[in-house]
């Protein structure tokens, strides 16, 4: 049914939450804009179908005069006769009007619901690749803006253009953050992707090994961070691995 | 005091974007229930009640009718640096819409960051700890200051790069950040879908016969919470209702339209 595709994939776009997100639907997007095609190409045609039918409708009262002025003595036959006549002719035309008043009207009709059919597939499209887009941001930003570490089970449900639009987004937000620190602490760094939600509490904080990180070199010297093994360090020095899950932060505040 | 402390409680709730931690930033943040304003709730449905704020000596200078503050947080101590972007960083995160570049504050602040940095490693490691600790809550609010305003960038970005008002806000770095963002998720719809669409679908800033625009903008006339700062007097809030006095330290709950102008000029600030 009309529209039935653009809201199957308005419903997936709901289905997006915060830690999940469905396979990249190219079949529906295609089935949607494929409609809209046709739908568009619909539309070109009825509109091109009511001017035929117009000019048809205006050439004809004109050919009827002709005709009329071409039966000479038609005057002649008659007052009664010649009113008759022109009755008919009356007739004739306002039926004519009349029918095509209404397939103007049927055409106005069904032309304006396909328009909208079709400014809701528009709407229904973007909104799916809106919140697919926003989806993916976040993603981006608890993975410190690294592209290339978005997981395999992820980037197997992105189209192509979500990840170059992946890649993209980080390149825009680091020359941005480039630009900023330059201006701001050419020597130092703002740790520009930890977390923005908490003000840093303690300095140091106790975090536990989950996978095998090697070793770090931290302010006080250099820091093996083996498999199992607990540690008290600088929050700055590995904060970034806690938001990676390397790390297990152990009694957070 | 009983309504006092629910308020305080019901606020502390409201500033869960800043957790009530960030209250260790800013002395000012801390309700203090010293002096309960009496008369006060009555006279409005906008009005919150309530008398915020242990910097009250600027008040009591200015009309005279206001006990001392006993504390020693004057104004001198709410103008410098920190406290303006403190400020700049709270009303950013509160307001709908994006508010003028503390640009000169927040390059001070860092300036003396750096500086603070370089004196560490002479310190002993207890006392470089603290100042440490203090650096890095320095950064984390130009970070969270920075980052507040772009994702709000990002919101309109269309809106903001178009209209001439708000692009004067934005930083030049931030400028450019939006642009590039406008072409980003041009490309990205263009290439996705949009290029599949009837040629005359493709736009993406039409506005429809109904005045529905594609670009969305920020609702101005979204609620706000805000503190007024300096005595303002007695202010119109709605055309069909009385004026509202407005003095210092009182909090109003309003639509931020109304207190556009107030906020610019530095009047009120929002919590």
């Amino acid at each position: 049914m009309l529209g039935d595709e653009a809201f199957r994939l308005a419903k997936e776009a709901k289905d997006i939450t915060a830690d999940h997100i469905p396979a990249y639907n190219e079949e529906q997007v295609r089935l949607v804009t494929q409609e809209a095609r046709y739908l568009w190409m619909r539309i070109e045609e009825m509109i091109a179908g009511l001017n035929t039918a117009t000019t048809a409708a205006a050439a004809i009262p004109s050919q009827q005069r002709d005709a009329q002025s071409q039966v000479p003595g038609s005057r002649q036959l008659g007052y009664s006769q010649a009113s008759q006549v022109d009755q008919q002719h009356q007739s004739q035309q306002s039926t004519q009007r009349s029918a095509l008043q209404t397939e103007i009207e049927n055409t106005n009709a069904q032309t304006a619901l396909y328009f909208l059919t079709l400014n809701r597939n528009k709407r229904c499209l973007l909104a799916y690749h809106h919140r697919r887009a926003q989806f993916l941001r976040l993603l981006l930003w608890t993975l410190h803006l690294a592209s290339s570490m978005v997981p395999s089970s992820l980037s197997q449900r992105l189209s192509p253009e979500e990840q170059n639009y992946a890649r993209d987004y980080a390149r825009l937000n680091s020359s941005y953050r480039d630009a900023v620190e330059g201006q701001l602490c050419p020597s130092d760094s703002l740790n520009w992707t930890a977390d923005g939600e908490l003000p840093p509490r303690d300095l140091f904080i106790e975090v536990r090994v989950v996978k095998d990180c090697g070793e770090i070199v931290t302010e006080n010297g250099v820091v093996n961070l083996q498999a199992g093994t607990q540690h008290y360090l600088h929050r700055s020095d590995v904060e970034h691995l806690v938001t990676i899950g390397y790390l297990e932060h152990i009694n957070p505040s | 005091m009983d309504t006092q402390d629910s308020l305080s409680g019901g606020l502390d709730s409201n500033l869960g974007l800043y957790d009530a931690d960030a209250s260790n930033f800013d002395a000012r943040l801390a309700s203090d229930s010293m002096d309960v304003e009496d008369g006060g709730g009555a006279r409005s449905s906008t009005r919150v009640d309530g008398n915020f704020g242990a910097d009250d000596s600027d008040q009591a200078l200015a009309t005279g009718d206001e006990d001392e503050g006993d504390d020693d947080d004057g104004d001198a101590a709410t103008d410098d640096d920190l406290s303006v972007l403190m400020r700049a960083w709270v009303n950013e995160r509160s307001s709908p819409e994006i508010l003028e570049y503390e640009g000169a504050a927040m390059e001070n602040l860092m300036e003396l960051v750096d500086f603070q940095t370089q004196k560490m490693a002479t310190q002993p490691s207890a006392l470089g700890n603290i100042l440490k600790m203090d650096a890095d809550r320095v950064k984390y609010l130009v970070r969270s200051y920075l980052r507040t305003r772009l994702s709000k960038i990002e919101e309109h970005a269309r809106h903001y790069i178009k209209d001439v008002q708000y692009r004067e806000r934005l930083s030049q770095n931030e400028l450019e950040y939006a642009k590039g963002y406008v072409e980003l998720e041009e490309r990205h719809a263009r290439r996705s879908f949009l290029d599949q669409l009837p040629p005359h679908l493709r736009g993406l800033d039409d506005v429809t016969a109904d005045g529905l625009e594609m670009v969305s903008k920020p609702d101005l006339e979204a609620a706000v919470f805000c503190r007024v700062r300096s005595t303002v007097g007695e202010f119109q809030f709605e055309a069909s209702e009385a004026p509202i006095v407005m003095k210092r330290n009182n909090i109003f709950i309003t639509r931020y339209s109304i207190i556009r102008n107030l906020l610019e000029d530095g009047k009120v600030e929002l919590i």
